[in-house]
């Protein structure tokens, strides 16, 4: 049965929601009164935090009605738990991003307008990518993310890095996308379809050889592998955050990583791998075809997270220096992909989800000092910790659970990584990412150390304070929040995850569960 | 009394949070805080040493609540006779600690709320049965550490901090791997569950998968015991000791070198022993060396210091030595004297350590050259001294001497010729450990005043009521335990017999 295009649409209330509230962003700005500051921005706010709403409400009716999976126009898009997981990542991502810029003056400066509405189709954009299982509605919503970004990270038309930063995005982003859909071209030569089931379908009955999906899947990594910044399709990724406006970096390091991983886990885990059991998406996952993709994968991780983690050593702008980390965790998230199990999807979706509070809360600490006219260079925040007490205590929280310091978020994620690791027999790679976490540690305290142990700021014997603000004040306590109690009890936050595994589309009837 | 060792844990963190939220101006009161939240600990530890009952083996005082049970992570705080003595010994030091810390008058609220929160990790490792719970209070006790060191330090404060921060942490993420390679290939034959339960983990009978190799078990023996070699510290892992100790203030290098050195070798007792007895079995002998290379080198060193803290440092790396050659012995005789050294090395060194802070605290130098002469000035401080340094050095009626004759008898009666000869060479430390105590008392306290740095003794004076309240109990807790150590004996006994029967058990094929 075929749903009509009104019923399709009622499954993509967020979606919907978003796109109304663009609508709405553009037409404020274009017809609204101009002298009303800030307008816009509330606007923008409120509509992202009725699609998070909407997200949460869409959640529970899927777990009332027990993993049902929805698919929508003609089976090019589906609804179900593992979606609205990124869903519901990317939209506290986004409405976080939009409450931090709305007191950003550089940016209310530059046009409100053109911020929140690019802003929210990048949304859009990670929200369509979740839940894709169509290499055309793939191409569609990559470029929905990719394109408002380009323009968002050259934002600041003025300031030449933000240009730089824009101009090199769209080069790297380009070359990457070309090269993806080169791939996926070659997939849809190979299985004559371009639906994920059909292309599955085609893997499974070996008619194509080693060199020809190596080349194929190769092509498509390298799509992917920009989105999320792995190595060696990293190298946009330290002068795009560094020049972009700062809520834009950390849009870019939370939302766009998730969805970059979002259509990387959806893609191979639907096309190249099945649960050993339907019943138990938990336990171990079979490859369909060659398995020595996740060996590359490994590799990838490997290099990713190294790379990362020993180029931040030398860094002395705190953005950049966060750039940095952002490769190294995306090493760490890349290395839940490789175990081929649902423990590992259940880690990944697990720690990205950490990630967004932890890495957000970060980058937001460096919006808040440079707002209340500090800057983003490492000096400018030495002595910040007896400055601003909270500011200085939530960034460290933040820097030392991205490092996974127990009791802190960022620890039980990277603990679930390397369960899944063990669990599978990757034994060798849970101890070099280990260790590369250790050694991260050098470079996150070092932040810390200037926060904290070098010469305080003084003027006659008095430490200088920085205000920050109540508005930045609440919005970090609401990022600490997570960071530090999904350190001490997790449960719930695993139960979620756990409940989003069940990626691959059903073998048996894939319409019969779209029932009224 | 059914959750003493979650309140002795848990109180000096609510301690802490208390101190948070006092406003800055009342130093005072955040003293006061925090010696009644350190305090508790203490009270409390008396009726956990009335309750105790000695002559069984089994953990007492348990505590087990599921925490997280999707992944079957308990909250399990348990103790039996290794872990009492350091948990007594723990709420005594920082007791003591948070007077030897009166003085600080820099960030006073954030001193002694971080302070708290290491009590909390301290106790928590000593407590806690569970693998995954050991491991976050392992962790925990790293960044008050970081911070304390880091602000309240001397001159390299920053490079010794991070160093320290640093060698502990690449050291606890192999543990950490250890840790996920037990969990999945052990399951509890009651529940059918894998478990970090310590007490199911050591069931060999429980294991399947990768730990059934011998290479896994060996490379995993290895990885613990770096990971707790980097705490004890163990030569060549110990050079981030006399840095971290020599720039931390007086009360975190009492606390350092008073407990967190054991936790490495209650590490090894706890978990690598018990959880890979064979490879244990094994690896006996390279421990035994390993720590009479400390007790000789770690001496020689020490004697070559000119910093009294230095100095002080170096001889914990020694007399942590004999830890190990009685834990390498594997003998009932040379665990029982490992752990009896631990106690005991904890009261000496935190006397030593409080006394090096009494001098620095007046002339700002601990510079042993310059100094002559200080017995005619200071005749009360320097009794101290010599009383702490006679302690070190192993002086019979004292309790170092006990622990010390222990462990060469544990080592002794190992029966195979290369423990007689690593006793006969580890007799050496006592030589070099004696000729280093009593030259720097000559050199400093001895003889006449120093004639070129003569304006450092306008500065000296007699040492106060406070630094003798801090001094008096360990004195006192030294000579009883010296003349009379049954008591600490009979708490640990059992546990000790029951651990080295069971390694024993398991001899390596």
């Amino acid at each position: 049965m075929q749903l009509g295009v009104l019923e399709n649409l009622s499954f993509m209330t967020p979606e919907v929601l978003l796109t109304v509230t663009q609508g709405a962003v553009v037409a404020l700005e274009v017809w609204g009164p101009k002298y009303k500051k800030g307008l816009v921005a509330r606007l923008a706010a409120t509509g992202l935090g009725a699609t998070l709403l909407m997200v949460i409400l869409t959640y529970f009716e899927l777990e009332a009605k027990q993993r049902t999976r929805v698919f929508l126009f003609a089976d090019s898009f589906v609804v179900d738990p593992f979606s609205m997981f990124f869903k519901l990542v990317a939209a506290v991502s986004a409405f976080l991003v939009a409450m931090f810029a709305s007191k950003v003056r550089k940016i209310e400066a530059q046009g409100e307008g053109e911020f929140y509405s690019l802003l929210l189709v990048t949304t859009l954009g990670v929200f369509l990518m979740s839940g894709v299982t169509d290499l055309v509605g793939l191409v569609v919503a990559i470029e929905t993310l990719s394109i408002p970004s380009y323009v968002l990270s050259g934002f600041y038309k003025r300031d030449r890095g933000s240009s730089e930063a824009s101009l090199k995005y769209v080069l790297f982003g380009a070359t990457a996308s070309g090269s993806m859909v080169l791939g996926m071209s070659y997939l849809y030569g190979l299985a004559g379809t371009t639906s994920f089931q059909g292309i599955s379908e085609a893997m499974a009955s070996g008619r194509a050889d080693v060199l020809s999906t190596s080349l194929m899947l190769g092509l498509v990594m390298i799509g992917f592998g920009f989105k999320i910044s792995a190595a060696p399709f990293h190298m946009w990724t330290p002068d795009v955050y560094e020049g972009s406006p700062t809520a834009v970096t950390a849009y870019l390091s939370t939302a766009s990583k998730a969805g970059g991983f979002a259509v990387l886990i959806r893609f191979f885990y639907s096309i190249l791998a099945r649960p050993e059991s339907a019943a138990n998406p938990m336990g171990p996952w079979l490859p369909v075809g060659d398995p020595s993709w996740t060996s590359l994968v490994a590799v990838i991780a490997v290099i990713t997270m190294t790379i990362g983690n020993l180029a931040a050593y030398r860094q002395t702008n705190v953005k950049r220096l966060l750039a940095y980390s952002s490769i190294a965790h995306a090493g760490y998230i890349l290395l839940g992909f490789v175990t081929l199990s649902g423990l590992g999807i259940m880690s990944m979706l697990f720690y990205i989800a950490v990630y967004v509070f932890m890495n957000l809360g970060a980058f937001l600490s460096v919006i808040a000092v440079t707002e209340a006219g500090g800057g983003e260079e490492l000096s400018d925040f030495r002595g910040l910790g007896w400055r601003s007490p909270f500011l200085g205590m939530a960034m460290a929280a933040f820097l030392f659970s991205l490092t996974g310091l127990p009791p802190l978020a960022g620890f039980i994620g990277k603990f679930y990584l390397f369960a899944a690791l063990v669990n599978q027999g990757w034994i060798w790679l849970a101890v070099i990412a280990a260790l590369n976490s250790a050694v991260s540690l050098y470079y996150y305290v070092k932040v810390v150390k200037t926060m904290y142990l070098e010469g305080i700021p003084r003027h006659q014997g008095d430490v200088v304070p920085l205000r920050i603000g109540t508005h930045f004040s609440i919005l970090l306590f609401i990022c600490l929040v997570p960071t530090i109690v999904f350190g001490i009890y997790w449960q719930p936050l695993q139960r979620l995850a756990e409940w989003s595994v069940g990626v691959s589309a059903p073998v048996e009837a894939p319409k019969a569960t779209a029932g009224k | 009394m059914s959750h003493i060792l979650s309140l002795m844990t848990f109180v000096p963190l609510v301690g802490a949070f208390i101190i948070l939220c006092l406003p800055n101006a009342k130093q005072e009161l955040a003293k006061c805080v925090a010696a009644c939240a350190a305090g508790v600990p203490l009270f409390l530890a008396f009726f956990l040493w009335r309750g105790f009952k000695t002559g069984t083996a089994a953990m007492q005082f348990v505590e087990k609540v599921d925490w997280i049970p999707m992944f079957n992570i308990q909250y399990h705080m348990a103790i039996d006779g290794i872990s009492v003595i350091m948990v007594l010994l723990t709420a005594l030091i920082s007791f003591i600690c948070i007077f030897a810390s009166w003085e600080i008058n820099k960030g006073v609220k954030g001193y002694f709320a971080l302070f708290l929160l290491l009590e909390t990790g301290m106790m928590g490792v000593f407590c806690a049965m569970d693998f995954f719970l050991f491991y976050v209070f392992w962790e925990v006790m790293l960044l008050p550490m970081y911070f304390l060191i880091g602000i309240w330090g001397g001159p390299r404060k920053e490079y010794a901090a991070i160093k320290f921060f640093m060698y502990t942490l690449v050291g606890s993420v192999l543990m950490l791997v250890v840790m996920l390679v037990f969990y999945f290939n052990v399951t509890d034959p009651a529940t059918g569950k894998h478990t970090f339960d310590l007490l199911i983990l050591r069931n060999q009978e429980a294991r399947h998968g990768a730990l059934m190799l011998e290479g896994v078990r060996f490379i995993s023996f290895i990885a613990l015991f770096i990971g707790f070699a980097i705490k004890v510290p163990v030569f060549p892992f110990h050079t981030w000791l006399p840095d971290a100790h020599v720039e931390a203030p007086t009360a975190i290098s009492v606390i350092l070198a008073g407990i967190l050195l054991k936790m490495g070798t209650y590490g090894l007792m706890r978990i690598a022993f018990p959880l890979l007895p064979d490879m244990a079995n094994q690896c006996a002998v390279f421990i035994g060396v390993l720590g009479v290379i400390n007790i000789v080198y770690g001496a020689l060193c020490a004697m070559a210091q000119d910093d009294l803290k230095k100095m002080v440092a170096y001889s914990s790396v020694s007399h942590m030595g004999y830890c190990l050659l009685g834990l390498g012995a594997m003998t009932t005789a040379g665990f029982n004297g490992c752990m009896m050294q631990m106690f005991a090395h904890g009261l000496i060194t935190a006397m030593l350590f409080l006394c090096v802070g009494v001098i620095y605290e007046r002339v700002h130098h601990r510079w042993i050259s310059r100094f002559g002469g200080l017995a005619g000035m200071v005749p009360v401080y320097t009794g101290f001294v010599i009383f702490a340094f006679f302690a070190s050095l192993g002086l019979p009626g004292m309790s170092g001497f006990i622990a010390e004759a222990m462990c060469f008898i544990g080592a002794w009666q190992n029966g195979t010729p290369i423990y007689q000869k690593l006793t006969v060479f580890a007799t050496l430390g006592i030589l070099l450990g004696a000729a280093f105590h009593l030259w720097a008392l000559q050199r400093m306290f001895l003889g006449e005043k120093n004639k070129i740095y003569t304006e450092q003794y306008h500065h000296v004076t007699e040492i106060n009521g406070r630094e003798i309240f801090c001094l008096v109990p360990l004195a006192i807790a030294v000579v009883v335990f010296g003349v009379f150590p049954k008591p600490i004996l009979d708490l640990m006994n059992s546990s000790i017999s029951e651990l080295q029967a069971f390694v024993h058990h398991y001899p390596h094929p």
